[in-house]
């Protein structure tokens, strides 16, 4: 007999599920988990790789299709990929150990999808030649472009606190993160779905200044609440 | 007026595999091969994003 397991993809509220996704409902009183039964082998056997056609990425897109299709019509707090439990009761008994905190987050969440701003800046590399100059004529020239180079951050950085603060004026709430070196900027926010219009504008006004000075904004959305949905669930058997 | 970028693997994984409510205690079965996914995220991000533009 294959080992089977529970993958947990959200919790939600307690309501009728759409037809159409191949995953059902466990329920505590008014909030609910959204599950499958999968087969452990196969997740077991997942490489690390993160290969764009791969097994990992296919059920990673998967995960995010279920919490999508679920937000569509209720709040969710979806969970990490990976959340496998054994048996129904285990589930049961996560929804019981924090259903007040749970039915409050919905609430929070209800409405709001997420967004992701990124912002980056690789520094060029000096293209002048350097043939023909005394050590004197190089230096000053060294000195210089040092020079330039510090005032252009500081007018990025001006215009990436900018862009920051405006974008938070249109949010409930807002996380960053500094995953990746060369990032200016890596947040998250949370927009009520009537300022999705607002936000997208300032978002598209704000962006240009930047790539004027050789930044990079990456943006992303609409997301379900995933970095507004950071909450341990500690359940035992 | 333009609209956001598209998403790549990299920023699905960034949310999915990463963020998100976790559950912990010893309901939870732990593969080895998404608990490396997301010991490595780090570098798997910085990876993906010069391999896939």
């Amino acid at each position: 007999m294959k080992a089977q397991g529970l993958v947990v993809y959200a919790v939600t509220r307690n309501h009728e599920l759409t037809s159409g996704i191949p995953v059902r409902l466990i329920t505590s009183g008014a909030i609910a988990a959204v599950v499958a039964d999968a087969d452990l082998e196969v997740l077991a056997k997942l490489d690390v790789e993160p290969i764009e056609e791969g097994p990992l990425a296919a059920l990673v897109r998967e995960h995010d299709a279920v919490v999508r299709a679920v937000a569509e019509h209720e709040p969710v707090l979806p969970l990490r990929f990976g959340s496998v439990v054994r048996e129904d009761d285990d589930v049961v008994r996560l929804l019981d150990s924090g259903r007040d905190e749970m039915a409050r987050r919905l609430d929070e969440v209800e409405h709001h999808s997420e967004w992701g701003v990124r912002v980056e800046h690789v520094a060029p590399v000096s293209a002048a030649p350097t043939e023909g100059l005394s050590g004197t004529e190089y230096l000053l020239r060294r000195k210089r472009e040092l020079g330039d180079a510090e005032r252009e951050r500081r007018v990025r950085q001006d215009a990436v606190g900018d862009l920051h603060a405006s974008l938070g004026r249109h949010a409930k709430a807002v996380t960053t993160g500094q995953r990746r070196p060369q990032a200016l900027l890596d947040a998250a926010y949370l927009v009520p779905h009537r300022n999705r219009a607002a936000f997208e504008a300032e978002l598209a006004r704000l962006r240009t200044p930047l790539e004027r000075l050789g930044a990079t904004v990456h943006a992303t959305g609409p997301w379900p609440p995933y970095s507004f949905a950071r909450i341990e669930l500690a359940v035992s058997s | 007026m333009t609209g956001p970028d598209t998403a790549s693997l990299a920023d699905l994984l960034d949310r999915v595999v990463d963020k998100g409510a976790a559950i912990t205690g010893d309901v939870v079965i732990s593969l080895a091969g998404i608990d490396l996914i997301r010991l490595d995220l780090r570098l798997l991000l910085i990876g993906i994003e010069d391999a896939v533009p």
